[in-house]
Order: structure tokens, then C-alpha cells, then sequence
């Protein structure tokens, strides 16, 4: 058995070769098997007299996989030859190459493979040499390659491009059978498909004349072989089937494929010679070349051996950052675009936050995710013939169940086929009026990573916001308050609310927690945009509400510790007007923390502490805390690049006020850690990760704390208890001979 | 609510489920996290000592489901590269098997993965699932990916041990899986069976190409496995057993499901069942005293949400054994027809019809019976006064002790977690 694939540019002429062929063959008494591999399904049409054939794509679309027969797709056509047609999404939708894959799929479920055959020939079209398209060119299914092509120069560039596929494949495996000439009877056209053969190295194993046999015998929705058999086209052919049953004897006359570069191709399109000293490079060689001048090689040749590990790596998704973003917000649906799994791996490690936030504050901070969000369950059929029709059955049943707000969020796999996602959306626009449907493109991790994706989400959530609404000033809006590694969301926010309250303002939209959709209209409410904390992300996030809405910026995240506090408070009562309230609580404030850390200073002080903070940017709230205890601080390490901007060598006093009091070390590893324990003997070692087990010391890991003063002397009093426990837990020498 | 795990976990958690083997992701590092983390969870085998090990590209530090992290590059120009280079990564781990499982997009684009691991020279220890299982039940995919790992095997027919079963449609996405298989396992032993293997819950390679030896395939979810055990039917003719009542939730289902095997069996399950009733007593007796200053939980409301054959007998065992009253029951996709069937008669023979398929938020039960994040986020919520784990996704619970709902212990860790819970 011999299994062979007819590729050529769409229209060129490979459906009715192959028909043809496949005739000849069964006449020589061959068992023949053909499967067009072309969307538009018209491969077999001529053995099968012109009957409709069921494509494989539309039958496992419409019939269950437990009702499915392979006969109901493996049709016979003239002289016994088994006709199969794949099939494929409209143009335009969908992904055609993904229907390619499932079709082989679907053929070997239904036990193609235990019919016996002489002859397998895929008739696939090589306009786009994608994955699925290239599925025929995979060793377990074509043994050897044809290329039909005219002397246009878009079919020679087809063609060398499922070279350039094949090449990909195999190297410099033989596989390539030779070029079939197709001729459009252009003048000109033999010589250009002979010098492209040449520059190809491939031989030219059949020249079809052009003939109007070939369309008189379409009309008849026959072959020119079974129609006109001693015609000259039909002897072509024949002839052709004969090097077919030659290959099948000696696959020695196979060929190497040795596609053309793009220099090559603009000698053969300006009418020369190619110039064959220079070749399409194969891997090794350009591996080899990186770093050289690579004069012949084109840039994609380059591309496609680029090391991936120089690429950032992406560890997570733009489309999990906008449904995150989007989802906090009551009253309006977010809808992903994708599989199950997209929707189910964002709401399940959101709910494990929210879980993981419940048993360290005994508080939960959010519903079960499931309830906000929705998925088109996009599947297999969807991913080839297109999503928007689901995408519109599930917005126009949410439109017409009351939601007016909706967020639709792509991701990779509707990315991918393509899915023209804004079309619907304003299709339900316009017939639900008063809905909005914002969508969001993130397509997976396409367009970036989990911040990219918040931050365009971000973008789409400020288009709701009403304009016209004026700044009051006795009301702020909080910005950026997440969930992710922040168990203590809402117990900061009550903590801030407090402060706030006693400063007579009042919180007017929290951006984007634990807000609706009439908060975010009435967003510019706000007479101030306080930021929750100090990182990139929400610093882009409220740069990028000042460009787009013109509201006032406060310039300080919400603090933590005594200091941060007390410089919080003036500012912000500065800035609104209310210097009486914010000295007042300032008084009240230090002295209740003073009270606390008062207590806990008999049992920590002179005590002596070693800190390592690999991960935040600001400790001193953690510094002054370890001074007011009268702590010595031995040395503070740091992790890799620790401040952010600054070299190295510039740790400063922007960086921290007490560069001039501590020992800082950067590049502190866990090994420093090990050695300063043994010579300094730290009566406490503080941690912001989690240290061997193995070794013996009081410590203690330190995550973000509340915000406010009453974290700090929380803390204080824990240390006060921890340094009179023992160093080590029990548990921890199990298997340790104890 | 349509976001439940669909077949990429199922996929994944089934080859990760084989204590030998390992899943490569070809695939975006989004889709990779989530699972890595939860592969860990379930069944943990890496103490935080080995994690150096694993501090190197496509594994990153995380020693589950290595990851080709596709990006948009990848997706225009192919993966193959990358698969090339994470193939002998991965093979210098040791593990005996490695399944490469395409993400949805990675599918969409078809690179000849197959192709890399010929080439890699690894075909005797890698393979490729092809086929797209995105939005498919999970637990279909968790069936399909075992019976597809036992084709690849190829494992040649030999003698059968006689008296000699494997559990099948245990998974490790059950709640404490280890502790279930313990106690099923010594239910058949009591019988005078032995379990030769239970793929899909850490089961070896080899025990996998040993189970074809097995006289009998005991089904605990059909869900998880009817495909695989029609296919060591095909195969090696192994017949397979398993109760019309579903699995073995609830003593009475216990019971049937015993009784079910040893007719199939020729043995006796006499012993097993006697063993049952200690815990029989103990239940009862607590329940007396509970009801001493309680009608409870005779009348209080319920939620069901799991697979098929979990939910008929449980939803059966809580409304016939306490007396509780359903007002949701619905089932995860992918559930037996034939299971799902017999509970939506069972619950309008009961003239509770209305609880079928009802939504979990606004039934307001008493008692939440579901995965681990719903039931306790229910509970967190105040939609619920108890919410019982009793499947995955439940990502932030140890089980110090047994937490199985299946068999005689799982009825008591059922009763535990209602009674100590309203």
C-alpha cells in the first residue's frame, strides 16, 4: 500500500488530477481510496457522477459519536474507488485546518485503517501550509508528495511553500514524488515551471495540456480518464499512474525537498535562472550560521530556529487578568469566549483565593466565582466552524434575562479561529437597546500576560463611566484593591472606611472590588482617587484613569505602620481640606500604637533579628516597627534587583531611610541565610518565604499586613510569644531520629 | 454555572493519576498553574526538598505537568521547536511514561507531535493525545485518556489470576481517593478478591500491563470508566461488574454494590457486609443520642452536586436513611444516562420531582453536597448552614483523617460533617 497526497494552490487543477488518477489507478486494478482535504469538498464529485457526498466535518457535527458509521461517510464511486470528503467551515469562519486534524481524527474512530487499500491518495489544498493542512505531509499518512502547479507564478510560490512545509517535516528525508504541469496554456509557462523545477530538483512527472476535455468531462461529472481514455490527457494520466505503481516498487526515485528562499523566488519571478549555489538552509545549518551574516537565508528561516528560551516566558494569561478584572463587578456578566477549562481554571483558583483569604482572616471576600461568570464552552466543532453563533445564543439569553451590562472576553482558541466577537456584540447592541457588551480581545496570552489583560479590561470598565457626574468632596474612590495574594482585602477596607469616616469622608466607588455598575457610572463622584497599593499595576491602573477621565490622583497607597500612616493622614486631610480632623486622629492613632508596642517591648527588646525580604519593595514600616521594639537589627537580605529602576549599587535613601543604620545585602539567598544563622545567632529570623525546615531558630513569616497601625502591634505581640516557644516544632523532626 | 472541570483537566489529572508517569502541557503556562498546583494537591510525591530539582525551564520550579509555554509565536509558526527541546528534559526525570496533552489552542494549530518524539528517539515512553477534549465532561476524558494509555501499552494477553480484580472509575479527582481505595479495597479483600490494580488512582506502569491478568473489572464510578472496562472486555474478554445503585455511597448502597460483585464473583460478601455493621451501630447510636435534643436531620433541606453515580445514592441514602429532603439535585456533565435516569424517577416517585437539575443558590438548602469550593463557599456565604466536600476542585483541605465518601467509612464521614455541621 502506498499512501500518497496531491497538494497544489486552490483552483489550480488538484481535485480533477486526483479524480483522474485515482481513476487510472483502479482501472490498473488497484484498490483506491481518496479524501479531499479541501474545504469546498469537491474532490471526489467526478467518481461519484456529481452525488452530493455527506463531508466528515458536518456529520460528526450533527450525528452523536455513539450513532456515527463509517459507511455513512465512505462512499463508492466509479470502478469501486472509496470517496471521502472532509469538508470545512464557510470561508471566513472558523479554522479549516483544525477541521483537517479532526477529520483523521474522526476516519480513525470510525476504523478506516482496517480497510485494506493499494492506494491512499489525499487531495489537499496547499494554499496555507498550517498544521492542520500539513497533517497529510505527517509520515503516518503520505509516503510520497505531488505538487500540482501551472506556470503562474502564485501556484510555484504554493508550491514551494509545501516544500518548505515538507522540509520542515522531514529535512532532508526523500518524500517529494515531483512536480505534476497543470497547464493554463500561458505563454511562457513551460520554461518557468521547468526552471522552477530545477532550482526544486525535482523532476516534472506529468505535463497535462490544456484541454476542453477536461471541462466537457466535467459537465458530465466524469473523469477524462473514464470519458476520452485514449485522449492525450487521459494518456498523461495514465502515464502518470504508472510512476505511481513505479514509486510504490522502488521509493528510491523519491526526492529531498529543497524549497526556494525569497531570493530565489524573485530570480524565478524576473524571469532567471535560480541561482541553485544558494539554498534553503536546513536547521543545523542555520543554527550554525546564528551570529554570521546569513545573506541567503531568509529572516523567517532565522526566525523559526530562534532559541524559545530567549523568549519571555509567559506564565500566565491576559484573558485571566480581564475576567478577574471584570468579574469583581456586581450587577454585570463576563462571558469567556473559549473552552470550559479557561473558565473553570480562572474561576477555581479565584475561589481558592477567596478560600485561602476565609481561613487565614475568617472572612470570605467574595461569592463563588461561578455566579459572575459564564463560558460558550467552546468545543471542537465550535473551534472549527466558528463561535459567534454560540457567543450570540448565550448574550441575547442573558440581554433577554435583564443583564444590561456584559463583558465578552476572548482567549486563545477564539483568538485563533478568528471569531469576529465586536460584529456580535453590536448586534445585541442594537436589538436589546439600553444593553451595553463590552468585549475585551485578550485572546489568551496572545496579547500578553495577567496584568495586560486587567489593564485593557480596565480600559473597557472606564468606557462606562458617566462623564457628565461632577467631583464631590467629601467622597473618594478607592483604587485597585485586588484579591490575588491579598487575603485582607476587605479588612483593609474596613480599616480605611474607618480612617476615612474620621475624617468625614466617605468611599464613594471601590475600582473594581466589591463595586456594581451604577458605582463605576457615577465613578467621577469622587473628589479623590486614593490607590490601595503601590505596585505597577495599580499605578498604571490609576495613571491610566487620570488620562482617560481627568480625576484627581492621591499619590500615596494605603499605609501600613505608624510613619506611612501619619504621613498618609496629613496628606490626604491636606488635600481635602480637613488638617483638624487628620491632627486629632494622628494623636490618637500613635498613641494606641505606642500603648501596644509598649507592651510587647519587656519581651523583645535587645533582642537581635535577622530579616530577609526577597519580594517587597518597602520595608520600613517593618524597619520602624523593629526599632520602636528597641530590636537590634543585624542585616536585612534582599533578593535579586530588589528595588526596582535602581542599579545595583544605588541602593539609597529613596529606597530606605535606614541605609545608614542597617547592613542591607543583596542577592541573598537561602545558603547566606544558612551561615548567618550559625554566626550571628539571631534571636528571631523574619522571613517573607518560608525557610528550611531544618534549621533551628525562632521565626516568623511575614506577609503584607493590614493596613493601619493595629497590624504592627499585632505582630509585636506575636514575636513577644514566639520567642518564648520553642525554636523548632515537633513535627519538624519527624524522621530525624527524635 | 457552566464553568465544572472539562476534559483538559480530565486528561491531565488521568495521566497524572499514574504514579509513574507524567503529563507534559503543550501549552500556555495559564492553563498550566492551576493544574500543576492541583496535581500536587491530590496527590502529592514531591517533598519541598526535591523542588530544587525541578528549577529549570519547563518546569520552573513546579515538579507537576512540565510546559512547553506557548505564546503567540508559537501559535503562527508551530510548537514543534519547543517540543523538541522539552522532550528529553522531561525524559531525564526517569518517569517510565510521559503523555504529551495538547491545550485547546496548542490543538487548534496541529503540530506533529508524534513526529518530535520519534525523532527524540523516546517512542517507547511517550505518546501523544491528540484529540481535543476541550469543553468535553472530564470525566470522559479521564475514561478515555486510561483506555488510551492501556492501548498504547499493547500489553499481550496472558493467564489470568483467578479471583484477581481491578477497581476501576476510581479517580483522584474523588475526595481523599487514597483513603477510598483503602477501604474498598479491603471490602474485596474480605470477599477472598484480590486487587491487582486500580487504574487511575495511583496505579503504576506496571500494575497498568499487570491488570490485564485480572479475572474481574469492579466499577466503582462508570463515568470515569465504562469505556476503559469495555475495552479490557474486547480485549482480554475481562468482564466488569458494577451496581445499578452507582457507587458505593451510604451503607445501603455499600451493600448492593457488594452484594452485586459477589454474584459476579462467585464469592461471598457476607463477611464484608458484617464488617459494615459496627459502623452500622455506632451511626445509629449517635444519631439516637443526637435526636435526643433534635428532630434534626430528619426534615432539613439538601443540595446535591456531583457525578451520577454518586448523587443517585447518596441523594437516596440521605433521603430514605435521615430523612432529609431534597431541593437540588444536579449532576455534573458526563453522568451515566442510565444512573441519571433511575435518580429523576427516584425523586418523582418520592414527589420530589422539583429538586431535578434546580439551581444550588436558589433552593437555599440547609446541607450543600458538592465539590469542595462550592460547598464551602456556599457555607461562607450564609447560602447554606453545612457544606459537605465530597469531590474536586477542593484545593485548600488536608485529610488528616479519612474523608472518603465511599464505603462504610465514607457514610461516617458523610454523617460527621451533616450532624456536627447544622
Amino acid at each position: 500500500m502506498i499512501q500518497i497526497a496531491v497538494y497544489g494552490k486552490g483552483g489550480i487543477g488538484k481535485s480533477t488530477v486526483s479524480a483522474n488518477l485515482s481513476y487510472a489507478l483502479a482501472r490498473s486494478g488497484k484498490k483506491v481510496l481518496q479524501i479531499g482535504c479541501d474545504p469546498k469538498h469537491d474532490s471526489t464529485r467526478l467518481l461519484l457522477k456529481g452525488k452530493a457526498q455527506t463531508t466528515v466535518l458536518s456529520y460528526i457535527r450533527e450525528v452523536p459519536s455513539s450513532e456515527r458509521r463509517l459507511d455513512d461517510v465512505l462512499k463508492e464511486g466509479a470502478l469501486g474507488i472509496k470517496c471521502v470528503e472532509a469538508g470545512g467551515p464557510e470561508p471566513g469562519i472558523g479554522c479549516a485546518g483544525r477541521g483537517i486534524l479532526s477529520t483523521f481524527d474522526a476516519l480513525k474512530k470510525l476504523g478506516l485503517e482496517g480497510h485494506q487499500f493499494d492506494v491512499k491518495l489525499y487531495d489537499v489544498l496547499g494554499d496555507v501550509v498550517c498544521g492542520g493542512f500539513a497533517v497529510p505531509l505527517r509520515r503516518e499518512y503520505a509516503d510520497a508528495v505531488y505538487l500540482v502547479t501551472s506556470g503562474e507564478f502564485m501556484s510555484i510560490y504554493a508550491a514551494n511553500n509545501i516544500l518548505k512545509g515538507i522540509r520542515n517535516f522531514d529535512g532532508d528525508a526523500c518524500r517529494v514524488a515531483g512536480l505534476i504541469f497543470n497547464s493554463r496554456g500561458l505563454d511562457g509557462e513551460v520554461e518557468i515551471v521547468e526552471r522552477f523545477a530545477r532550482g526544486v530538483d525535482l523532476p516534472i512527472v506529468a505535463s497535462i495540456p490544456r484541454s476542453q476535455l477536461f471541462s466537457m468531462a466535467e459537465r458530465e461529472a466524469r473523469t477524462v480518464v473514464e470519458m476520452f481514455p485514449e485522449s492525450q490527457p487521459a494518456r498523461v494520466i495514465v502515464g502518470l499512474s504508472r510512476h505511481v505503481d513505479n514509486m510504490t516498487r522502488d521509493p528510491g526515485i523519491l526526492r529531498p525537498a529543497c524549497p526556494l528562499n525569497d531570493d530565489q523566488m524573485n530570480q524565478l519571478a524576473s524571469g532567471r535562472e535560480v541561482d541553485r549555489g544558494c539554498r534553503w538552509p536546513d536547521k543545523a545549518t542555520v543554527q550554525e550560521a546564528l551570529g554570521c551574516s546569513l545573506k541567503c537565508a531568509s529572516q523567517d528561516a532565522v526566525r523559526a530556529t530562534h532559541d524559545p528560551l530567549e523568549r519571555k516566558i509567559l506564565h500566565t494569561c491576559a484573558t485571566n487578568g480581564a475576567v478577574h478584572c471584570t468579574s469583581q463587578i456586581d450587577k454585570a456578566v463576563t462571558i469567556i469566549h473559549g473552552p470550559r477549562s479557561c473558565a473553570h481554571i480562572m474561576a477555581a483558583s479565584s475561589d481558592h483565593y477567596a478560600l485561602s483569604a476565609w481561613k487565614r482572616n475568617g472572612e470570605l471576600q467574595s461569592a463563588p466565582t461561578a455566579y459572575r461568570l459564564m463560558s460558550t464552552n467552546m468545543d471542537d466543532h465550535i473551534s472549527i466552524f466558528g463561535g459567534t453563533q454560540s457567543l450570540e445564543g448565550l448574550l441575547r439569553e442573558k440581554a433577554e434575562q435583564g443583564h444590561r451590562t456584559m463583558f465578552v472576553i476572548t482567549t486563545c482558541a477564539s483568538g485563533i479561529i478568528g471569531d469576529d466577537v465586536a460584529a456580535v456584540a453590536k448586534r445585541i447592541e442594537r436589538d436589546h437597546r439600553g444593553t451595553v457588551v463590552k468585549v475585551i480581545e485578550a485572546d489568551g496570552n496572545i496579547t500578553g500576560e495577567w496584568d495586560q489583560g486587567y489593564l485593557d479590561a480596565v480600559k473597557s470598565v472606564t468606557e462606562l463611566v458617566d462623564r457628565d457626574v461632577t467631583p464631590e468632596m467629601d467622597t473618594v474612590n478607592i483604587i485597585g484593591e485586588r484579591d490575588f495574594f491579598i487575603y485582607n482585602r476587605e479588612r483593609n477596607f474596613r480599616i480605611a472606611s474607618d480612617v476615612l469616616g474620621r475624617l468625614g469622608l466617605r468611599v464613594n466607588c471601590r475600582f473594581l472590588s466589591g463595586c456594581d455598575v451604577t458605582a463605576i457610572r457615577n465613578f467621577n463622584k469622587g473628589g479623590l482617587n486614593l490607590l490601595a497599593q503601590d505596585d505597577a499595576l495599580s499605578r498604571s491602573m490609576g495613571e491610566m484613569l487620570r488620562d482617560r477621565l481627568g480625576v484627581r490622583l492621591f499619590d500615596l497607597p494605603l499605609p501600613v505602620g505608624l510613619r506611612e500612616t501619619i504621613t498618609w493622614v496629613e496628606e490626604l486631610s491636606r488635600a481635602m481640606g480637613r488638617e483638624g480632623a487628620g491632627k486629632a486622629m494622628i494623636e490618637e492613632l500613635s498613641a494606641e500604637y505606642q500603648s501596644g508596642v509598649a507592651n510587647a517591648r519587656p519581651w523583645l527588646k535587645g533582642r537581635k533579628v535577622l530579616v530577609l525580604n526577597k519580594y517587597s519593595t518597602n520595608i520600613d514600616w517593618l524597619l520602624d516597627l523593629l526599632m520602636d521594639l528597641d530590636m537590634r537589627v543585624l542585616k536585612v537580605g534582599l533578593g535579586v534587583k530588589h528595588y526596582p529602576g535602581e542599579p545595583r549599587s544605588g541602593l539609597d535613601t529613596r529606597c530606605t531611610r535606614y541605609l545608614n543604620a542597617i547592613t542591607f545585602q543583596e542577592d541573598y539567598g537561602l545558603d547566606d541565610l544558612r551561615m548567618d544563622i550559625e554566626s550571628l545567632a539571631p534571636d528571631l529570623v523574619l522571613s517573607d518565604q518560608r525557610i528550611p525546615r531544618d534549621q533551628v531558630c525562632h521565626y516568623d513569616v511575614i506577609y503584607r499586613p493590614d493596613i493601619g497601625i493595629r497590624s504592627s502591634v499585632e505582630l509585636a505581640k506575636r514575636w513577644a510569644n514566639i520567642v518564648r516557644l520553642p525554636q523548632i516544632e515537633g513535627w519538624k523532626m519527624e524522621g530525624k531520629g527524635q | 454555572m457552566n464553568i465544572e472541570p472539562d476534559g483538559l483537566t480530565g486528561c491531565l489529572l488521568a495521566v497524572e493519576s499514574i504514579k509513574d508517569a507524567r503529563a507534559i502541557l503543550n501549552g500556555p503556562g495559564g492553563c498550566r498553574n492551576y493544574h500543576s498546583f492541583l496535581s500536587e494537591l491530590h496527590y502529592p510525591r514531591t517533598d519541598s526538598g526535591g523542588i530544587t530539582e525541578f528549577m529549570e525551564p519547563y518546569f520552573m520550579g513546579q515538579p507537576r505537568l512540565p510546559c512547553t509555554y506557548l505564546d503567540e509565536d508559537d501559535y503562527i509558526r508551530g510548537s514543534v521547536e519547543k517540543m523538541e527541546r522539552i522532550l528529553p528534559v522531561v525524559e531525564r526525570k526517569g518517569d517510565r511514561l510521559a503523555v504529551v496533552i495538547n491545550s485547546p489552542g496548542a490543538a487548534l494549530i496541529g503540530d506533529d507531535i508524534d513526529g518530535a518524539i520519534d525523532r527524540a528517539g523516546f517512542s517507547d515512553k511517550m505518546l501523544t493525545l491528540e484529540e481535543p477534549t476541550f469543553s468535553t465532561p472530564a470525566s470522559t476524558a479521564y475514561d478515555s485518556t486510561i483506555r488510551t494509555i492501556m492501548n498504547w501499552l499493547d500489553q499481550p494477553r496472558t493467564d489470568t489470576i483467578p479471583k484477581s480484580v481491578n477497581i476501576l472509575g476510581m479517580s483522584i479527582t474523588n475526595k481523599d481517593w487514597r483513603h477510598g481505595v483503602f477501604e474498598l479495597q479491603g471490602c474485596l479483600e474480605r470477599m477472598g478478591l484480590t486487587v491487582l490494580s486500580v487504574p487511575g488512582a495511583a496505579c503504576t506502569v506496571e500494575g497498568l500491563r499487570r491488570s490485564v491478568r485480572a479475572s474481574c473489572n469492579i466499577i466503582v464510578s462508570p463515568e470515569y470508566s465504562l469505556s476503559t472496562a469495555q475495552w479490557y472486555e474486547e480485549k482480554y474478554g475481562i468482564p466488569w461488574v458494577m451496581s445499578e445503585e452507582g457507587a458505593p455511597v451510604g451503607f445501603g448502597a455499600t451493600e448492593r454494590w457488594l452484594r452485586t460483585i459477589a454474584d459476579a464473583t462467585g464469592t461471598n460478601a457476607s463477611e464484608a457486609i458484617s464488617s459494615m455493621r459496627h459502623y452500622r451501630e455506632v451511626a445509629a447510636r449517635f444519631l439516637t443520642e443526637f435526636q435526643r435534643h433534635s428532630t434534626l436531620p430528619k426534615g432539613i433541606t439538601f443540595a446535591v452536586k456531583a457525578d451520577s453515580s454518586v448523587a443517585l445514592p447518596l441523594t437516596k441514602w440521605l433521603l430514605e436513611y435521615l430523612g432529609m429532603v431534597p431541593v437540588s439535585v444536579r449532576l455534573n456533565p458526563g453522568g451515566d444516562p442510565t444512573m441519571a435516569d433511575s435518580l429523576r424517577s427516584f425523586l418523582e416517585q418520592q414527589e420530589f420531582g422539583e429538586a431535578w437539575d434546580k439551581g444550588l443558590q436558589e433552593s437555599r438548602p440547609d446541607v450543600v453536597l458538592a465539590d469542595g469550593h462550592t460547598a464551602r463557599l456556599m457555607k461562607g456565604m450564609r447560602y447554606c448552614r453545612v457544606g459537605v466536600d465530597i469531590s474536586l476542585p477542593s484545593l485548600d483541605r488536608f485529610n488528616f483523617i479519612p474523608r472518603t465518601i465511599f464505603g462504610a467509612q465514607g457514610a461516617m464521614y458523610l454523617l460527621d460533617e451533616i450532624i456536627n455541621g447544622i
